[in-house]
């Protein structure tokens, strides 16, 4: 008896299982979603997701796509060697012919590997290393921008902010970069190194160092010695906080000082760091919403739309990362898949390099043009400020909300 | 004074965070002097205490080093009870054992946390958070002088306790020998909960002065114990002024070799130092051999 119930017991939950995994139907939209959703990039992970399924669920209300419903697969991708597995087996085991994510540069990396080996298109929403569109894959497309972008908004800042007010020719600049020495880091002042030497500029200094460090006084004491021009630092948020605190702490403050956004762009920074957060510079995508009049009409209102909607579903206000996805996901549902018509990575592919839309079509601001290899070439970074507490954007002029102030940086607010 | 700015600057700068290296340290040595048990949960202890502290900040406004006076005494409490059981057994075990066990303590306690408060960094700015201090000729961050000041008056306090004090004394007959000391009427138990709660609470205090310095989040506690561990076994496991001796030397070396060299190289040198020391003298700078077995002098 007791032997029969657990058997039933046991069929029922099969039953219940196989019900769970049909609850779409066959002709839905299955779309692979590796994001990390638990362990330590697990917060920003969960946040990125949430952009997404706002773009699935908006797009759902009005239809889906073709007439047919959208459905996520998610799936738990927290380290390059378990995004591997969870990607094979939302391929070969759910039947997935279309993967999307994620957060994190490596993971990513290992998302878009498993689609080359099975011939499955991979929709990237935010991780920047250049490399992902770089290995000859095919059918790996990036709508939101990379390192290179990245850098380029560093060099264009450089050239046209404070070249101006020093009163120098770039050429004449005397440039440091400090990088945290992952791949993040690395990348960006590679590719910011590599495109000041275009403009004839050699670095006074390129220096490295590990984001979990416990203390940047050397680091500090070594600019102080050097003194350079401009500092451009490219940091995570922990050694960001580290890197103001100690050269307030060694009386050091860079006059000319513009960072790449992972860690300024952040909330959490402007309350490790108070006050002394006003007028630091962060090269990033406009994380604080793109002001109306620089979007197309469509792009404005999608934007009202989805940080109304994000601020429901979370509880607060939309960070870059997940706005980005909102964003790659809804180009995705409405301008990608309606002309592919189906998963087929040729179909898909044709579809994507047939976009053709300019600067302020997209909410984070970004035209739509692919090269070849699968990079939007119309993404860019703007450059941003802290003013009175706020994250405000102030280059270029069309996205401008406020001028920039404070270049050069007054010494350290007495306290 | 013959030094020019840019060395009093390093001279400092290193002091300061060999100070804050102590701080973290000298309760795992002091632990691991007594008990024999290398705790690799440690850096989690400090961790938690960092967390305490800013929650008791965020939530009710009260000064970090105020709550500290709550934070340090409760862990205290709560090894002296909560965890009797679990040091009883943990110091009756095999090595392999104790290894696994405050590792696998270590690992559970990231990962509550994580659970708990997620992988945020969080940190506290106070009014004195950029308070700097006139030193000579130099000006020193008030955070890290007191960071600095406390582990200094804390080891010469623990110091003295250990040498005069007649629980001290108990406490390094047990170290020397368990069973005689059981013979002369030591509660050797006793002797172990009260260690491993005062080394506790020195890793509780270490957070409690690094809050207003650092950001917290979970995993900062196993960065911590990272460093602690090459302090100690630079030193001489077990013996407190190696733990000190460590610490101001890792802190010297690192800032010398960021400054000097390159601030990504630090780590390496500083490794390459713990590996040199410890080819030419196995048991530390100041640890005799078989410290293991012989423990706390």
């Amino acid at each position: 008896m007791q032997m029969r119930m657990r058997s039933s017991a046991l069929a029922a939950s099969v039953a219940m299982l196989a019900a769970l995994s049909t609850a779409a139907s066959a002709e839905d939209w299955k779309i692979g979603a590796l994001f990390p959703l638990s362990g330590g990039l697990s917060v920003l992970g969960t946040e990125a997701l949430a952009g997404s399924e706002i773009a699935v669920d908006m797009v759902n209300e009005k239809g889906g796509v073709n007439g047919q419903k959208v459905v996520l697969i998610k799936a738990d991708a927290t380290s390059p060697a378990n995004a591997t597995n969870e990607a094979r087996r939302l391929v070969t085991r759910e039947g997935v012919k279309f993967l999307t994510g994620t957060y994190g540069s490596s993971i990513s990396l290992a998302i878009a590997a498993v689609g080359n080996q099975f011939k499955v298109p991979y929709w990237e929403g935010a991780a920047v290393s250049d490399e992902l569109t770089q290995r000859g894959y095919g059918y790996v497309f990036r709508l939101n921008d990379n390192a290179t972008a990245m850098a380029a908004g560093l060099v264009q800042a450089v050239d046209e902010i404070f070249a101006p007010k020093l009163g120098k020719e770039m050429k004449a600049l005397k440039i440091a970069i400090i990088h945290e020495d992952s791949a993040f880091g690395t990348s960006i002042a590679k590719d910011f190194e590599a495109q000041i030497k275009e403009k004839g500029v050699a670095l006074a200094a390129l220096e490295p160092y590990a984001a979990n460090t416990q203390d940047l006084s050397p680091l500090v004491l070594r600019l102080k010695e050097l003194n350079p021009d401009v500092l451009v630092a490219t940091q995570y948020f922990n050694d960001a906080v580290l890197l103001w605190r100690q050269a307030r702490n060694a009386s050091y403050k860079p006059k000319y000082f513009v960072a790449i956004g992972a860690g300024q762009s952040t909330p959490d920074y402007r309350k490790g760091v108070g006050e002394d957060a006003e007028g630091v510079l962060i090269a990033d995508v406009p994380s604080a919403g793109v002001k109306a009049d620089a979007l197309v009409p469509e792009a404005a209102e999608l934007q009202k739309e989805f940080i109304k909607r994000y601020k429901e579903k979370m509880g607060k206000d939309p960070a870059s990362h997940s706005t980005r996805h909102f964003s790659a996901m809804h180009v995705l549902l409405t301008k990608v898949l309606p002309k592919a018509g189906s998963f087929d990575p040729d179909k898909i592919k044709a579809a994507v390099m047939a976009l053709d839309e300019p600067i302020g079509s997209t909410i984070l601001g970004f035209g739509i043009k692919f090269a070849p290899e699968g990079q939007n070439s119309r993404s860019f970074n703007v450059i941003l400020q802290w003013q009175k507490g706020e994250l405000v954007t102030v280059w270029p002029q069309r996205f401008a909300t406020a001028a920039p102030i404070m270049v050069p940086l007054p010494d350290w607010a007495a306290k | 004074m013959g030094l020019s700015p840019a060395m009093a600057d390093l001279l400092i700068a290193s002091l300061l965070l060999g100070g804050l290296y102590v701080t973290v340290s000298i309760g795992l040595s002091l632990v691991f002097g007594v008990m024999r048990v290398m705790n690799f949960a440690h850096g989690e202890f400090v961790m938690l205490a960092m967390y305490a502290v800013y929650w008791v900040y965020e939530a009710v406004g009260i000064d970090p080093y105020v709550a500290g006076l709550v934070v340090v005494p409760a862990i205290f409490i709560i090894c002296f009870t909560v965890l009797r059981p679990f040091v009883l057994w943990l110091v009756n075990s095999p090595p392999l054992v104790q290894v696994f066990a405050t590792l696998g303590l270590s690992i559970a306690l990231q990962n509550l946390a994580l659970l708990l408060w997620a992988g945020n960094f969080r940190s506290i700015q106070t009014s004195y958070s950029n308070t700097l201090v006139d030193l000579a000729t130099m000006r020193v961050p008030l955070t890290r002088l007191v960071a600095f000041t406390v582990a200094f008056l804390l080891v010469i306090g623990l110091h003295l306790f250990m040498k005069y004090s007649f629980f001290g004394k108990a406490v390094r007959a047990t170290a020397q020998n368990r069973r005689t000391a059981r013979l002369m009427g030591i509660n050797v138990e006793r002797i172990y909960i009260l260690v491993f709660a005062l080394g506790t609470s020195i890793a509780g205090l270490a957070g409690v002065l690094l809050m207003p310095i650092y950001s917290v989040h979970p995993g900062i506690g196993f960065q911590l114990a990272l460093i602690a561990f090459v302090v100690v076994v630079l030193g001489g496991l077990g013996s407190l002024p190696g733990a000190v001796l460590g610490g101001l030397l890792i802190g010297f070396v690192e800032v010398c070799s960021g400054y000097f060299i390159s601030p990504s190289m630090k780590q390496i040198v500083y490794f390459a130092v713990f590996i040199i020391v410890l080819v030419t003298r196995p048991a530390g700078l100041l640890g005799q051999r078989g410290a293991e077995e012989v423990g706390l002098k």
